[in-house]
């Protein structure tokens, strides 16, 4: 519990009044010292017999950075209060106060600055008496965190990567290999039925690019105190990635802060951008290094090497900024 | 819930913050107008403040905060460069920043406003400043800054001592609504969302007023009380302050101030003063040390010496007028030529001074003429504005056979003497002078004083009010002058001869009054009363004089009334300025009076029966505990013990029984049991094992499922349901 700026003003000025008094009379400076003293009694009885107020966030969904979302709050209390919120670097404002009256609903803009997973709060109450004098805080600490994806730019000039798009893990089902017969596990409707019917067997059809795999994203960035390499790394993954998986490609992702099993469509994304959010600069296995089609490297420029030949990163992105 | 109240629900909280605004600035406007109106400026001082309330309000819409304080500065130089040029010597003010500095210092530590020269054009040039900066703020929806603005400004008018301990708290309390219910506006917040405020607010004054009232307290309690509350003559006469507030009932003290050797007895003049304020006379002339000699009165005079001793402590230096030389104490000098000790006389000190008395004779003043180059007639024929248009018809009236101003101060005075002479009188709430010629039956010196100069400032006749003591007990050539000698009387300015004394107070009431409290004083045996020899020979009982050689303890017995009571508690090293409360001085002698009441000046709390401020404290109060009431819940409660018991019929048996019905169910929950999710009401009510109960349950269903029902059963159910009512809640 603690004076406000508006209470020490008032305590200034009373203790003034006391001093003036005693010193050059009295006058009608009771007037004055008097209600100030009822002043600050009440309110520290008032302040004191506040409960903590119960505060419910509601975290905002996660976007990319530029993006703009609301952060709501519920909060039970009484009387006058402020709220104040603090945000890490990644989101902007950085932080935000509002003032409450009672049982208040709160919410205000935030935009997404940065990638990263960011830990909200930690979030203060300031509960005051009717009249702003004295104040007591109540400080919640926060486990929830705003996470922002990387930034991702469309890939406009995909010849680098035409020849994994070709030949990588696309199911497509035109280019038939051969028939053989039905194995416990394969897909019923890989079943060829004319020439079950033929012979009786069940016989599947192979196709030809069933059996590449998936193309294996790497992403390394050398730390640089700033992250910014981590989030180049992070943006040319993002942006690779989802080119891939936009042509249907089964991808898997290798970056310093894990890795994702091959997988396609938009739940893959999903989760590579989870991941690209947390990762940290850093290096990756060799093994992973070995296995990449695509390795991105983020040393202040970034670099894609495709199947063993270096493209920039930029030249990807038909030489759109490449974000920092 | 209609459009109207959704918008006093919105709106309510701005509208009562700008009241509240409203009012504080009303309270230091108050001090500021009554300034005006006691020292000239009416006329300009209205539209200025209005003007700077309007353009604080609209521009405070458009413009910026950091706008304020530039253009509150611009009103400042503007009211600066208003005042400066009015007031002699002028130019060298702005030249000397420590001059102003110490003035304001002076005006910080109580040197009331209206001791200002020029108070009225000072009061226009200061009153804007802060009424634009805070309906600047208003109209920003600032309300704390605006009651920052508005509190500071009252604050400094109290600490001149110019605005009491009520216009104090309701300024106080206005701001706190500001503040407060500003709060809930800004948060968008509902008029009931500031029930917080209401209760402290409510708090302020219930605390406040009962400290106050703490029996024998002094008017201000929470401060030490150090001066300015002169309670007797005595203190009042040996007052610092240089203003006098008429009082009311006072009494007489009998112990001896001072002895003058002196060839003659006059009127021992103490103090002038020359601004009257309605109620009382402030004097606002500078005091500088004196050199030793000044010039006597113009015309024919006379020498007069004399040596004073003080008998007691002594704060102020009485001489015949006017005061020429003096010699054996360091004085001071005021600047209507008046003296005064540079140090406290202590008992037994003494000093000489020589006095050149006029000797104009009547026929020589009746030619005098009306030339009054060589005086400030205006700052001599001023009154308030206020004062009442009849005060000068009847002066006028009654002065039409004067053709000179002798002959005008010659009739008013002969015309006061006529009114009965009193101690024990109320004082009057309007100005002193017209209800004292009117409304009053009788009076003392200060009002009979105040009246004539009234009378003859209202006919352009240069007056002013005078302080000091009537020439006292002879004693072997000596004057044994008392508390209770002290006196008010009139000075009239005639050009050529100076200022001549007038006395409207009829003395032979005075002089038996004044005996009548010595002759009680010596019967009581007190000391202190006489010096060795003053005592009558005769006196009425033997025991009367228990110590004839009362001098050397002088002032041990008079409690209350011994002079330096007054001196030692507002700092004795100040210079003595004046009388200070004028009820001190009664007519003769009315030293010692102890006024029975203070008549309301910044006396305090002691709140006359139902006045309108405490009316409004009242509301206030009122306002408070209905918020407590509300917020505990206590008024739901209520209502819900009255819904319980009394149940309005209508014309319909349907809602009748309804009602009752829903009345049986709370109380039944309460009483013995809520009833279970998923149990019938018939069920519920059997378990409960209430034949009224099942019986009100069972005329429900019928009434409200099958719909068969009519007044008989309505009745029945209400009635039984009342029966239910009073077996459960008896209280």
């Amino acid at each position: 519990m603690r004076l406000t700026r508006r209470g020490t003003l008032v305590a200034l000025a009373t203790l003034g009044a006391f001093v003036a008094g005693a010193t050059f009379g009295a006058r009608a400076l009771n007037a004055v010292a008097a209600p100030s003293l009822v002043a600050f009694a009440y309110a520290v009885v008032v302040v004191w017999r506040t409960d903590q107020p119960r505060v419910e966030r509601l975290i905002p969904p996660a976007g990319h950075p530029g993006e703009t979302r609301r952060m709501q709050f519920n909060v039970a209390t009484s009387g006058t209060a402020e709220l104040t919120d603090r945000l890490p670097a990644g989101l902007r404002p950085r932080s935000h106060t509002t003032p409450l009256l009672g049982d208040d609903h709160v919410e205000y803009d935030v935009e997404y600055a940065r990638r990263g997973a960011h830990a909200v709060g930690p979030l203060t109450i300031r509960i005051t008496d009717p009249l702003g004098l004295v104040a007591r805080r109540f400080r919640y600490e926060n486990d929830k965190e705003v996470l922002v994806y990387p930034a991702v730019t469309a890939i406009t000039d995909g010849g680098a990567l035409a020849g994994l798009v070709d030949q990588s893990g696309m199911p497509d089902r035109q280019a038939f290999d051969r028939l053989r017969e039905y194995a416990p596990g394969d897909p019923l409707r890989d079943v060829n039925w004319k020439t079950t019917a033929k012979y009786g067997n069940l016989v599947v059809t192979e196709y030809a690019a069933e059996d590449q795999g998936a193309v294996t994203v790497v992403g390394e960035a050398t730390p640089d105190g700033t992250g910014d390499n981590a989030d180049a790394m992070a943006d040319a993954v993002a942006s690779i990635v989802t080119y891939l998986l936009d042509v249907g490609i089964e991808v898997e992702v290798a970056v310093p802060g894990g890795e994702l099993p091959a997988g396609v469509g938009d739940r893959q994304r999903q989760a590579a951008l989870d991941l690209l959010a947390r990762t940290p600069p850093g290096q990756v296995g060799t093994d992973a290094i070995a296995n990449a089609d695509v390795h991105v490297v983020a040393e202040g420029e970034t670099t894609v090497e495709v199947r063993g030949a270096d493209v920039r990163y930029a030249d990807l992105v038909g030489g759109r900024g490449v974000t920092a | 819930m209609n459009v109207v109240d959704r918008d006093v629900g919105r709106f309510g909280p701005r509208l009562v913050a700008t009241f509240a605004i409203v009012v504080l600035t009303a309270t230091y406007l108050s001090v500021l107008y009554e300034t005006v109106d006691i020292a000239g400026g009416l006329d300009l001082f209205v539209p200025v403040v209005a003007g700077a309330f309007l353009g604080g309000l609209v521009l405070g819409r458009f413009l910026p905060d950091s706008l304020a304080l530039p253009l509150a500065l611009v009103i400042a130089v503007g009211g600066a460069l208003l005042y400066v040029p009015s007031i002699p010597n002028g130019e060298l003010l702005l030249s000397r920043l420590d001059l102003v500095v110490e003035d304001i210092l002076a005006l910080l530590t109580g040197l009331s406003i209206l001791k200002i020269i020029n108070a009225g054009v000072w009061a226009t040039a200061f009153a804007p400043v802060p009424v634009f900066l805070s309906w600047f703020f208003v109209g920003r929806r600032r309300y704390s800054l605006a009651a920052l603005v508005g509190v500071a400004a009252l604050v400094f008018l109290i600490l001149t001592s110019d605005a009491g301990v009520i216009l104090g708290l309701f300024g106080v309390l206005a701001a706190a609504t500001a503040v407060g219910v500003g709060d809930v506006d800004l948060r968008g917040g509902r008029l009931a969302d500031a029930d917080g405020v209401a209760m402290v607010v409510a708090a302020m004054v219930v605390l406040t007023v009962s400290v106050s009232l703490v029996p024998g307290g002094a008017s201000q309690p929470l401060l030490r009380d150090t001066g300015g509350n002169a309670d007797t003559i005595e203190a009042s006469l040996t007052g610092t302050s240089g203003e006098i507030s008429i009082q009311g009932s006072i009494s007489l003290s009998p112990d001896v101030r001072f002895r003058v050797d002196a060839d003659e007895g006059q009127y021992w003049k103490v103090a002038s003063y020359d601004r009257y304020t309605g109620d009382g006379w402030v004097r606002t002339a500078p005091v500088r040390s004196f050199d030793g000699t000044q010039s006597g009165p113009d015309g024919p005079t006379r020498e007069l010496e004399q040596t004073v001793t003080a008998e007691t402590d002594l704060s102020v230096m009485p001489a015949a007028w006017k005061a020429t030389r003096v010699s054996g104490e360091d004085a001071d000098v005021t600047g209507f030529g008046g003296i005064q000790p540079a140090e406290p006389l202590g008992p037994d000190e003494r000093y000489d001074v020589v006095s050149e008395l006029s000797t104009a004779t009547p026929d020589q003043l009746r030619a005098a003429g009306d030339d009054y180059e060589d005086v400030d007639v205006e700052k001599y024929t001023r009154l308030p504005e206020s004062t009442p248009q009849q005060l000068t018809e009847y002066t006028t009236v009654l002065t039409s056979n004067a053709n000179n101003s002798y002959d005008t101060a010659r009739i008013v005075e002969t015309h006061l003497e006529q009114k009965p002479y009193s101690l024990d009188v109320d004082r009057p709430s309007g100005d002193v002078a017209y209800s004292f010629l009117t409304e009053m039956e009788a009076g003392y010196c200060t009002y009979y004083a105040t009246t004539m100069v009234s009378m003859l400032r209202s006919q352009g006749i240069p007056a002013r009010f005078v302080t000091g003591y009537t020439p006292g007990q002879e004693v072997d050539g000596e004057y044994v002058v008392r508390g209770l000698n002290a006196h008010a009387w009139v000075e009239v300015y005639f050009p050529g001869y100076g200022w001549q004394t007038f006395d409207p107070t009829p003395s032979g009431p005075r002089q038996a009054t004044e005996q009548d409290s010595l002759d009680t004083a010596r019967s009581e045996g007190e000391s202190g009363v006489d010096v060795p020899g003053s005592t009558p020979t005769p006196t009425p009982e033997p025991t009367a004089t228990p110590e004839p050689t009362a001098a050397p303890t002088p002032g041990e017995n008079g409690t209350a009334s011994t002079p330096s009571d007054g001196a030692n508690g507002s700092g004795g090293e100040t210079p003595p300025g004046g009388v200070g409360d004028i009820g001190g001085l009664d007519p003769a002698g009315g030293d010692g009076s102890v006024p029975t009441t203070t008549g309301g000046g910044d006396g305090g709390f002691a709140l006359p029966s139902p006045s309108r401020e405490e009316t409004a404290l009242g509301t206030i109060v009122f306002l408070g505990v209905a918020a407590a009431a509300r917020r505990s819940g206590a008024t739901s409660r209520a209502y819900r013990a009255v819904w319980l018991r009394r149940q309005p019929r209508t014309d319909d048996p349907v809602h009748d029984i309804e009602r009752a019905h829903e009345r049986m169910e709370y109380l039944l929950a309460r009483e013995r049991r809520p009833r279970r999710t998923g149990e019938t009401p018939r069920r519920y009510l059997r378990s409960l094992g209430d034949r009224d109960a099942m019986r009100v349950g069972d005329i429900y269903e019928r009434a409200v499922y099958a719909g068969r029902t009519d007044e008989a059963a309505a009745d029945e159910a209400v009635d039984r349901v009342d029966a239910l009512v009073k077996k459960y809640r008896r209280f």
